[in-house]
This record gives structure tokens, C-alpha cells and sequence, in this order.
């Protein structure tokens, strides 16, 4: 069997990457108003059910409302105290996860499967009589000021704070920036006004993973609950409006590395443009072997690492490129960046270079569809957008499948614009 | 119930399968059995900044990534104080690319200066972004040499000096690599919707002829009983105070070992526990305050480590922990604590099989430590701990004399 004829120059044949589409779910309404989609699937005991809320920080008066209000449910309901609540939910080896985003507050249930339903009373009562208690509410956020006031400590985490800030404008919830003055700021009668206003009757139930025959009756009668929080919302419209400084600095004396990031508006998934925008970030710096990475890390050794990405949400997205450098070398570093953001635009990609990012993008999209759990959660961000899994995804994959050098360049040119880039530099430029 | 079936290459490559027939992605992931603790004194660090240097080319194939790129395959690595481990999941259909690039690489490296060059900057700045550019980044460089004065776990994986990596030459790499990166030295798991023939069969073609013969031994000098306690105090630019107390535990393979885990977890896993409980919501003396075991093969630590809320001294919450620690020592626990705890340990394996990554490297680490199958012996084990288990083991763990505190001051 054992060949000492193998050529170890040669990779092996490797087989075409191929889609078979976004695999099928059920779908059903609860009460003929709540949707539920389930992926079955029996090969494990576990099981997820993703309760999602439309209604998030966009929708919050004042900073910190939103996420208190998340963090705050499970602190306290008309029948269970928050202690009890903890130690059903630890007792039953489960975990509950109540998290608020930009136009969401999603409720993540991790369950072995015969727990799932014997937590739905406890569930029932935190989406619907929480007391957001004063006294413990003030402990909570304490906390939370330190563990953010340790945060700005962080040169990345000063500007991640600070750069969608310079995209959208301050007064855009996308842009705000948390000041710590924000935490003196809020009571538990904020929680409470926003918690009275959760459109809880038109949620969204996904439930992935081993379930019981019944889950999906009795997640029928838990829901039936809320019924009586039929609340239409209306979000309303903010303008963007992104700084006029393109370039802004904020010193961290001694600072032994300094972070950088660039941002700039780009079109989000719903949009014609995406899917080649993706490959274009890819190429960029969206993986290991991209231009940016090869550059700052394996040629110079500037960073332990560099990334580009897309923020993609539903009312605007950014694309945006972060790293940690040597303070010796910020500007450097920046030059390299600028340089790399250019020659996507002068120059045309070579074949080879963007056929590694395409199957890398096909690898990693099949690997985010592995299993229940991240089935479920790709259908969520489909809905957050209002887009359609099976059309969407085959859309997706046969379009970087044709992509050519031209199409990068010409997203390049439409959406790498240096002259846009809004640029921050925390650290030790010197 | 993880099914796995094992086979010995003639040149001593352990090879497990574990058949995963709902994925369509396969794992490879091999682990070598050389660690920060196997490192000379004078030059720590090693192991880990070899590790970046296996990804600077093999014999015959210049890079690694792109070919595994190429495929829609993807990898990553990690070193800790005990072993080295490399990963790649990629579709099943393209498994061979993964036989191909790891069996080179365990064959011979490239051992580039220009590789070299860059992968020292690069670990340097990893050194910086981890350790020094943070608040509290550099406690484990200061509380593993004040807990260890022999084991070689007083120095951290990144290295003890920045000086031992930027002094690091090509032959201190090439010696390294030639005496731990053998086959007889490996132990590689192979995931996915893959029969055992098929995978029998690559393994042979691409591992059977590496032939490097493994004489390496772990000479590993064991720490002396601390019978002292040992404080030191950092004065660091950080907003608030913090505490970090480690005492010594005893090693993986002893049975006390899933005790000290299971006090951990009373003390502080998830929110209903003592500590998030008494002391963070109650008294709120911290504004986090957590217990874990360092999860060390060779005897290891305990720690309890927390940021104390502002306005608060040391001596106001030190007694405060020592009592909740006073409690389990004198066995103040319900049994539907312990229930609590023994369930909370079970569903936690139940979501960590549903990871065909993390069954591939779990049964690497176990087959290294002696058999992989006691993954599957792990949840019973817990559950026959009894709370007479827990009073003992708390008993001879909390000792003041066991005990090595790290302070950190905020500078005015």
C-alpha cells in the first residue's frame, strides 16, 4: 500500500465547489401571526430557539436603553425574582441570551432538547412581566461603566467606538458614540417605558437542532400570550452625515501599538453590487492570503494581523479595515493600506489570485451553513433584511462563480475610493 | 457516545477517524506533543513562534494557505504550556489537499531566513497587542513566575522575554523542529463523512513513508510544595484595582482534578453562582469576579480573579472571598447545588459534540493524554463526585501557605 511514487510538488486533484442551495425548513404561523422556521435535525440532543423582537437601539431615546433593557429582562419578573430565574436556567444546564442590536432585541434559547419546553414558563414571563428592579438595575450598570471604562483602555476598542461615529454622524444610531457619562444617565424607567413598547405579538421564532414532537405546540401557547402586544412600529429616518475631517487622531501617550481603521459607506446585500463587492473585500483583506494581510504582516511584519470587512446592516452598510501596528510604523502601515486600496482600482486582479478568494468565499460559505445553529442564523440575517434564502444564496454563489478581473476593478473604482476613506488612528503616531 | 476507530502508521503516527456523516465538511487536525513547558529556560517562546513558522513553507510547497484556500478549505493553530495543535476543515471531497500539505510540513519545512525574519516581527507584535498594549494584559506574565518557581510553566507560551524570540537563529529553529515534530510524536484525527478505508488508505500514502524516528523525552523539572504565600503588587496605568489568586491543583489525569473543576464552577459558573451572587450583585465588591482551573496537564492552578469595584480595598473583599471559600470547605452546599452543577457539566458536553472541530481536537487531546476514549467516561466521572469530594479537595487546595496573589495598583 505504501506508494513511494507520490509526487509532493503536485497538489491532488481537487473536485469543482459545489452549491445545492440553501437547504429547506419548515415554515409555520403561530396563531396565523408568528412565524416559525425549524430546521429538524437529530444529530445531536441540542436544540436553539431564537425568539427576534423587531425593535433595537434604533428605537431608544437615550443611549445604553436598548441594550439595559435586554441585559435587565432576566433580572426580575412579576413571578420569579432574578435569582430564580438564574438558577432555573442554570439548574436545567441551559442558557438564555437576551441581546439587543441596532433594529432587534433577539431572545437565544440553548437548550438539551426535553429542557427546551420547561423553560417556556419562564420565558413567557420575562418577554412579558419583567419589573426591571431600581436597586439592582444600578448594580448592573456600575459594572458596565468599569467593564466599558476598562474598554477605552483598548486602543481597538477606542476606535471601534469612535469610527462609525465619522461615517454616519453622531445623531445617526448608527454612529453614536457611548460616553461614559451615558451610564449616570438612565433609570429603570427608561427600561420599563421601551420594555412596554416591544412589538412582542409580531415576533419571529426560528428553532434549529433535536426537538420533541410537541416544541412547536407548545411554543404555539407560550406565544399565544403575546398577543396582546400587537404593536405596529414605526422607525423613523435619520440622516447620515459623516464628518468633514477625513482624518482624525486621537493620542495615546506611551502607547506601544497604535490601531488603525478606515471605513467607508458601501452597498448592503440586498443591493445588485454585493455579492462582487464581497469578492473585491475578500481580495482585499477579507482572509489570511489577502493583499493586505500578505502585505502588512507576512512581507513587513508591521501587525500580528489585519482584516477588512463589510458591516452589513439594514439601513446602511460600511465597509471597514482594522489593525494594531507598531507605533514606529502607524504611518507606515497607512501608506501600505492606501497603496493596496489603489492597485485594486489601477490594476486588474490576476486570474489565479482572485480564484483563491472565490473558493475561499465558497469554502466559507459552506462552512456557515454546517449544522442547525448556523442554518438558523443565516436565516435570521435574511429576514433582518428582508431577503430570500433560496434566491438570495444561489444569487450569491453564481455571481462570484462568473466574477472576472474587470468586475473587481470596476467595484474598486465605484466603492474603494481612497479620497472617501474616513481614516482614525488611535495610539502613538510618533 | 463519540464512535472513533484508531490505527498506528508503521512509523508510530496515531491516527484516529471519527465518522461524522452529517457533515459535509472534513477536519484534520493533528497534534504534536511539544509545548511551551518543553522549552529551554534561555529560550522561551519557541514552541509558539514555531508554530507561525509552520505555515513559511515545506519541502516542496512554498506556501501553505494558498493551495488550502484554493480548495475552500481553511486553518488555524494554537500552542499552550503542553502541546502544539493545527486544524483545517475543508469540504470532504477535497480531504486529500489537507493529507498532501500536512504530511509535507511534518516531512520537512522549508526553514526560510526571509520566514523567519517576518514571523519573529509578527510574534513580537503579538506580544505587544496581547500583553502590553492592554489593561491587565502582562498579569500571567508576572503570576505564572510567582506561582512556579521550578515547573517550567512559569513562563508564558509568547515566551518569558521578548528578548529569547528576537534572539531566536535558524538553527535554534531547525534543532527544535527535528527533535519534537516527528510522526511518533503526533497524533492525527480525522473528522467528517469519511470511512475509515479511505481515510487508511491517504494516511498511508502520504504519512507512511515519513520516516524520523522519535527519541525525544519530556524532561519536565516538577515544582516543589509551596509552603509560603507569595504577594506581589503592580502598579500599572488601569482604572481600578484587581485581584488574581492562583493555587496550585492537582494534574489532568488525577482524579481531583474534575473536583477543583466542579468547585470552580459552584463558585462561579453562570449567573446563579456564589460568587457572581454574593459578591459581584449583592455586595457588589467586584465588578467581575470569576473561578477556573488553568486546565494544565501537569499539576496546575486555580484561580479566582475579579476587578474590584471603585471605592473598594483589597482588605475589604479578600475576607469576603475567603468566606465564600470558607463555606464550600465546610460543606454548606445543597444538594441541588451540586445537581445543578453536574447538569450544567453535561449540557455542556452535549453543545461541545455538536462541533465536528471540537470532537476532532478534544479526542487529539485526549489520546495524547493516554486514551481518547475516556472522552466519552468524562460526564460519569463528574457526576459520581460526591460533596464529601468537594469538602476534601477544597480543604487541601485553600491553604494560605498554597496560595500566590497578583495585586494590581492603579497608578496615581
Amino acid at each position: 500500500m505504501n506508494n513511494q511514487n507520490i509526487n509532493r510538488k503536485q497538489a491532488p486533484s481537487a473536485g469543482l465547489l459545489q452549491f445545492s442551495g440553501f437547504p429547506d425548513f419548515s415554515e409555520t404561523k403561530i396563531n396565523n401571526l408568528i412565524p416559525c422556521y425549524s430546521f429538524e435535525n437529530f444529530n445531536s440532543e441540542v436544540v436553539r430557539l431564537d425568539i427576534v423582537i423587531g425593535a433595537g437601539t434604533w428605537s431608544q431615546q437615550k443611549p445604553l436603553q436598548a441594550s439595559s433593557m435586554a441585559r435587565m429582562m432576566m433580572e426580575g419578573t412579576k413571578k420569579y425574582n432574578a435569582f430564580q430565574i438564574a438558577e432555573t436556567i442554570d439548574f436545567n444546564g441551559a442558557y438564555i441570551d437576551i441581546t439587543a442590536s441596532n433594529h432587534f432585541t433577539t431572545i437565544s434559547i440553548f437548550a438539551v432538547k426535553h429542557i427546551l419546553v420547561r423553560l417556556f414558563p419562564l420565558l413567557i414571563s420575562i418577554m412579558t412581566e419583567s419589573v426591571f428592579p431600581e436597586e439592582e438595575f444600578r448594580v448592573i450598570l456600575a459594572n458596565n461603566k468599569q467593564e466599558f471604562i476598562i474598554g477605552n483602555k483598548k486602543v481597538l476598542s477606542i476606535a471601534r467606538r469612535t469610527l462609525p461615529s465619522m461615517l454616519y454622524g453622531e445623531t445617526h444610531p448608527y454612529g453614536k458614540i457611548l460616553k461614559e457619562s451615558d451610564f449616570d444617565n438612565i433609570s429603570s424607567d427608561d427600561l420599563k417605558q421601551l420594555y412596554s413598547q416591544l412589538p412582542l405579538g409580531n415576533a419571529r421564532c426560528y428553532i434549529g437542532g433535536n426537538m420533541d414532537t410537541d416544541v412547536i405546540a407548545s411554543l404555539s401557547e407560550m406565544m399565544e400570550q403575546t398577543k396582546k402586544h400587537l404593536i405596529t412600529t414605526d422607525e423613523k429616518n435619520f440622516d447620515i452625515q459623516p464628518s468633514s475631517e477625513k482624518q482624525r487622531i486621537i493620542e495615546i501617550k506611551d502607547a506601544v501599538q497604535s490601531a488603525i481603521m478606515l471605513g467607508t459607506p458601501v452597498v448592503g446585500r440586498s443591493h445588485p453590487d454585493f455579492p462582487l463587492l464581497m469578492l473585491t473585500n475578500t481580495i482585499l483583506g477579507g482572509y489570511f492570503g489577502s493583499r493586505l494581510m500578505k502585505s502588512i504582516r507576512e512581507e513587513k511584519g508591521y501587525t500580528y494581523g489585519i482584516s477588512s470587512g463589510i458591516a452589513v446592516r439594514p439601513k446602511a452598510s460600511h465597509l471597514s479595515i482594522q489593525t494594531e501596528v507598531k507605533s514606529e510604523t502607524t504611518q507606515l502601515a497607512l501608506d501600505e493600506i492606501f497603496r493596496e486600496i489603489s492597485r485594486l482600482s489601477s490594476e486588474k486582479v490576476q486570474m489565479e489570485e482572485l480564484n483563491i478568494a472565490r473558493n475561499y468565499i465558497f469554502g466559507s460559505l459552506l462552512r456557515s451553513m454546517d449544522g442547525p445553529f448556523a442554518l438558523t442564523e443565516r436565516l435570521m440575517t435574511m429576514h433582518a433584511e428582508q431577503l430570500n434564502p433560496k434566491d438570495y444564496f444561489r444569487n450569491y454563489w453564481d455571481t462570484i462563480a462568473k466574477a472576472n478581473p474587470d468586475d473587481i476593478q470596476r467595484m474598486a473604482k465605484k466603492y474603494l475610493n481612497p479620497d472617501e476613506m474616513r481614516v482614525l488612528i488611535v495610539g502613538n503616531k510618533n | 457516545m463519540l464512535q472513533f476507530e484508531k490505527f498506528t502508521l508503521s512509523n508510530g503516527l496515531k491516527v484516529l477517524v471519527y465518522n461524522d456523516k452529517t457533515t459535509p465538511m472534513a477536519v484534520i487536525n493533528i497534534l504534536y506533543g511539544v509545548g511551551a513547558r518543553d522549552e529551554d529556560e534561555n529560550k522561551t517562546g519557541f514552541a509558539h513562534l514555531f508554530e507561525h513558522l509552520m505555515f513559511g513553507g515545506s519541502i516542496n510547497i512554498p506556501e501553505f494557505d494558498t493551495p488550502l484556500e484554493k480548495v475552500g478549505g481553511e486553518n488555524n493553530a494554537f500552542t499552550n504550556n503542553d502541546i502544539t495543535n493545527y486544524h483545517i476543515t475543508l469540504p470532504a471531497q477535497n480531504i486529500e489537499t489537507a493529507f498532501w500539505l500536512e504530511s509535507d510540513r511534518m516531512l520537512s519545512l522549508a526553514f526560510s531566513e526571509k520566514s523567519l525574519e517576518v514571523q519573529r516581527k509578527v510574534v513580537i507584535e503579538e506580544f505587544k497587542q496581547r500583553y502590553l498594549n492592554q489593561p491587565y494584559g502582562d498579569a500571567w506574565l508576572y503570576l505564572r513566575p510567582l506561582a512556579f518557581t521550578t515547573h517550567p510553566y512559569k513562563w508564558a507560551t509568547i515566551g518569558k522575554d521578548i528578548s529569547h524570540i528576537e534572539n531566536a537563529t535558524m538553527s535554534d529553529v531547525r534543532e527544535f523542529y527535528n527533535k519534537w515534530y516527528n510522526p511518533a510524536n503526533a497524533i492525527m484525527v480525522v473528522a467528517g463523512p469519511l470511512e475509515l478505508k479511505v481515510v487508511k488508505s491517504l494516511a498511508e500514502k502520504w504519512f507512511g513513508n515519513i520516516d524520523k524516528p522519535h527519541t525525544a523525552t519530556h524532561q519536565i523539572p516538577q515544582e516543589p510544595v509551596q509552603n509560603k504565600k507569595r504577594e506581589l503588587t503592580l502598579t500599572r496605568d488601569v482604572p481600578f484595582k484587581a485581584l488574581y489568586q492562583a493555587y496550585h491543583m492537582p494534574a489532568r489525569n488525577h482524579p481531583d482534578y474534575k473536583v477543583c473543576d466542579m468547585i470552580s464552577d459552584l463558585l462561579s459558573n453562570g449567573a446563579s453562582s456564589r460568587l457572581y451572587q454574593n459578591l459581584v450583585k449583592d455586595k457588589n465588591y467586584f465588578s467581575s469576579l470569576n473561578a477556573y482551573i488553568s486546565g494544565d496537564v501537569d499539576p496546575g492552578l486555580f484561580i479566582v480573579q475579579g476587578e474590584l469595584s471603585n471605592g473598594y480595598s483589597f482588605d475589604d473583599v479578600i475576607p469576603a472571598i475567603d468566606k465564600e471559600i470558607e463555606e464550600i470547605k465546610k460543606g454548606n452546599i445543597h444538594d441541588r447545588e451540586i445537581e445543578k452543577v453536574k447538569n450544567k457539566i453535561e449540557s455542556t458536553f452535549e453543545f461541545s459534540k455538536t462541533s465536528c472541530l471540537n470532537n476532532a481536537m478534544n479526542l487529539a487531546l485526549y489520546e495524547w493524554m493516554g486514551d481518547a476514549n475516556q472522552i466519552n467516561h468524562e460526564v460519569e466521572h463528574y457526576k459520581a463526585i460526591t460533596k464529601d469530594d468537594i469538602c476534601r479537595v477544597a480543604n487541601e487546595l485553600f491553604r494560605k501557605e498554597n496560595l500566590s496573589q497578583l495585586n494590581y495598583e492603579p497608578a496615581k
